[in-house]
């Protein structure tokens, strides 16, 4: 991990013994912590830092914990800020006192410092989720505003009032400025999608406003058109120079207008492309990953996938790989349920979530039982009661290149399909219950001793479930059949995609994922 | 009506009047289960016999609520299984937690 990547807690607590202790686990576990001893130091380091999380004391000199946590929420940067209370301080009282004070958790002393990591860890990574959500949110609500702007600027106010009159029509919401400083006021309260602007006008002109706006790196992009009685070439050159959108000329009335208008809002009426872009900047971020770009490299195993998000939007389906040490890799697929247009976003931060959740069971785990790695897993999302809500399918295998062992384990996920050296399809089912769902998700590994040119393959329910134009599901036995079939020579993902193709009419209802290992020796 | 409501006693029945429940009504369907858990209603009998086909976002709805029922101590039992409804619980091992029957009455006195 990267220093740039690390969180930084804020320890507080009045007892140098304390303080050494959890500093040095927060340490180990790739955090880094600043120390104060009072609240007074406290607030100094939260105004220099960039603080992820704080870990406080409840009684202490001056001001205790709870008017120093209601003190940090007043600040409105901080208002989101993680907060743990670390307490001796165990009555019912006392933590409804914390959650009045506006604290987000409280772990008592004494405590265990391998709860403390892990409530530190989840809470972080609960408070990404939450802003990437609020970001979502936002977002929404900035494209649910039904009509596109349109911003009019013309000295002219009967100019204004025919093309005002004729964009509302039409259905933009068109404001209406009468100088280029006008205007300037209006597009820093209300930015507009399309700015529609005279040539000729007194002060400022057409062109200087432009100039203006190119400027500001939040407006250049506006699309931009140039409305003028002028139809001189010189004119028309000089507004593309300043990469103006279009150009019309008054006299062709307002229909054209509006019709310019419409095709640039239509163009980039694209709003889907416009979230995931913001999309992937949120996630980027967040620096959450839900599908790795490579293939891992694995001696003694060729390991590859595909992976094809519905409507190219990324989130429901999960993969990962991670290798334990050298001759052992995990190999991770997972399937938040309930993708859609409404919660996709979300599917996408949650499958970030599982994802960095295993990761960090796996950074510790001296264990090569995915059974065992699944229930370190569940039992963190399980307890994690603001998430509770969603569930996800996880099929984990580990491969050891050795002894040439497949380990696998599953959550609720698609049974693997194993095709063994005689060319027989053999579905491997796990038994355990979604990840989630219970404290004890009752996971249990299978054991497969794998031959050379045996090849295992990794599906979710996008690939089983989608549907034919007939209204008929690709189904497990299809898949079966078609990669009972693959002839040694062929790529066995491109059969795969291909027939997937030909039967869906590349019209998907979900996503596509699919992994496949193969064993070479 | 998509989703029909029904009440004897405390339990409450709710029939699921789709072909195939997917994510399009999974949303809504969910609401309906929430709007009854918060009145206080903690035992609840979906009628699935209509259903050809549901997906694991549909599914999702019926989870979520049978966790929230169960930690209120009450539960959420299921009725009317057509053949790919119940691979799907099946493939899922959701049929491990959720207690199905054959008819809505015999689910309703399994409460009692």
């Amino acid at each position: 991990m990267s220093e740039s990547e690390k969180r930084s807690i804020l320890i507080i607590d009045d007892d140098k013994t304390i303080r050494k202790l959890i500093n040095h686990h927060l340490i180990l576990n790739n955090f880094i912590p600043f120390e104060a001893e009072d609240p007074y130091q406290a607030f100094e380091i939260l105004k220099k830092e960039k603080i992820d999380l704080v870990l406080s004391d409840v009684t202490m000199e001056g001001m205790d914990g709870f008017e120093f946590c209601q003190k940090v929420r007043e600040n409105e940067n901080h208002r989101f800020l993680p907060f743990i209370f670390v307490t001796a301080k165990n009555t019912l009282e006392d933590k409804s006192k914390a959650i009045e004070a506006g604290g987000d958790d409280i772990i008592t002393k004494p405590f265990d410092i391998k709860e403390l990591i892990l409530k530190t860890q989840a809470l972080i990574r609960r408070s990404d989720i939450y802003r990437t959500y609020g970001i979502r949110k936002s977002l929404e609500k900035s494209f649910d505003d039904v009509a596109p702007k349109v911003l009019f600027v013309d000295d002219d106010a009967s100019m204004s009032k025919l093309f005002k009159y004729n964009l509302e029509k039409a259905g933009y919401d068109c404001t209406v400025a009468n100088s280029v400083d006008e205007a300037m006021v209006i597009i820093k309260s209300k930015v507009p999608d399309v700015i529609v602007s005279d040539i000729m006008m007194p002060k400022t002109d057409g062109f200087d406003f432009r100039r203006m706006l190119m400027k500001m790196p939040a407006l250049k992009d506006i699309p931009f058109i140039f409305l003028t009685a002028k139809g001189s070439e010189e004119d028309i050159l000089e507004g593309y120079d300043l990469g103006i959108t279009d150009y019309v000329v008054k006299t062709a009335g307002p229909k054209l207008v509006v019709a310019k208008v419409s095709a640039i809002i239509n163009s980039l009426g694209n709003e889907r492309k416009k979230i995931i872009a913001e999309l992937q900047e949120a996630t980027n971020s967040l620096r959450t990953k839900v599908v790795p770009d490579t293939f891992p490299v694995f001696d003694g195993f060729s390991i590859s996938h595909m992976h094809i998000p519905f409507k190219g939007i990324p989130g429901g389906d999960f993969l990962d790989y991670y290798p334990l040490d050298q001759n052992n890799l995990v190999i991770i697929l997972g399937d938040v349920m309930g993708k859609k247009w409404g919660a996709w976003y979300f599917a996408y931060a949650y499958a970030g979530y599982i994802r960095s959740a295993l990761r960090s069971v796996l950074q510790e785990s001296k264990e090569y039982s995915p059974s065992q790695i699944l229930q370190q897993v569940n039992l963190t999302v399980y307890g994690d009661t603001k998430i509770s809500e969603v569930f996800a399918t996880i099929s984990i295998l580990i491969i050891n290149n050795k002894t040439m062992e497949l380990k696998y384990s599953g959550a609720g996920d698609i049974p693997i399909i194993y095709k063994n050296s005689a060319g027989d399809i053999i579905r491997v089912k796990s038994k355990g219950l979604l990840l989630g769902f219970a404290k004890d998700g009752d996971y249990e590994d299978s054991v497969l001793q794998l031959k050379e040119g045996e090849q295992i393959y990794l599906t979710t329910d996008g690939l089983i479930d989608s549907r034919a134009k007939t209204l008929e599901s690709f189904g497990e036995h299809r898949l079966y059949e078609i990669i009972k079939n693959i002839l040694p020579d062929q790529n066995p993902l491109e059969v795969i995609q291909k027939q997937f193709d030909d039967f869906t009419k590349s019209e998907y209802d979900d996503d596509i994922s699919l992994i496949l290992v193969k064993a070479n020796r | 009506m998509e989703f029909f409501r029904e009440e004897t006693n405390d339990v409450v029945v709710l029939t699921v009047n789709l072909k195939r429940a997917t994510l399009v009504e999974a949303e809504e369907f969910k609401q309906v289960l929430v709007n009854d858990i918060q009145r206080g209603f903690k035992k609840i009998v979906v009628d699935l016999s209509s259903c050809e086909f549901i997906d694991s976002t549909f599914l999702g709805s019926l989870v979520v609520s049978l966790k929230k029922l169960t930690g209120l101590g009450g539960d959420l039992r299921l009725v009317g299984f057509q053949p790919a409804v119940h691979s799907m619980f099946e493939l899922t091992r959701m049929y491990r937690v959720f207690e199905s029957f054959k008819s809505a009455q015999e689910a309703v006195q399994s409460f009692n």
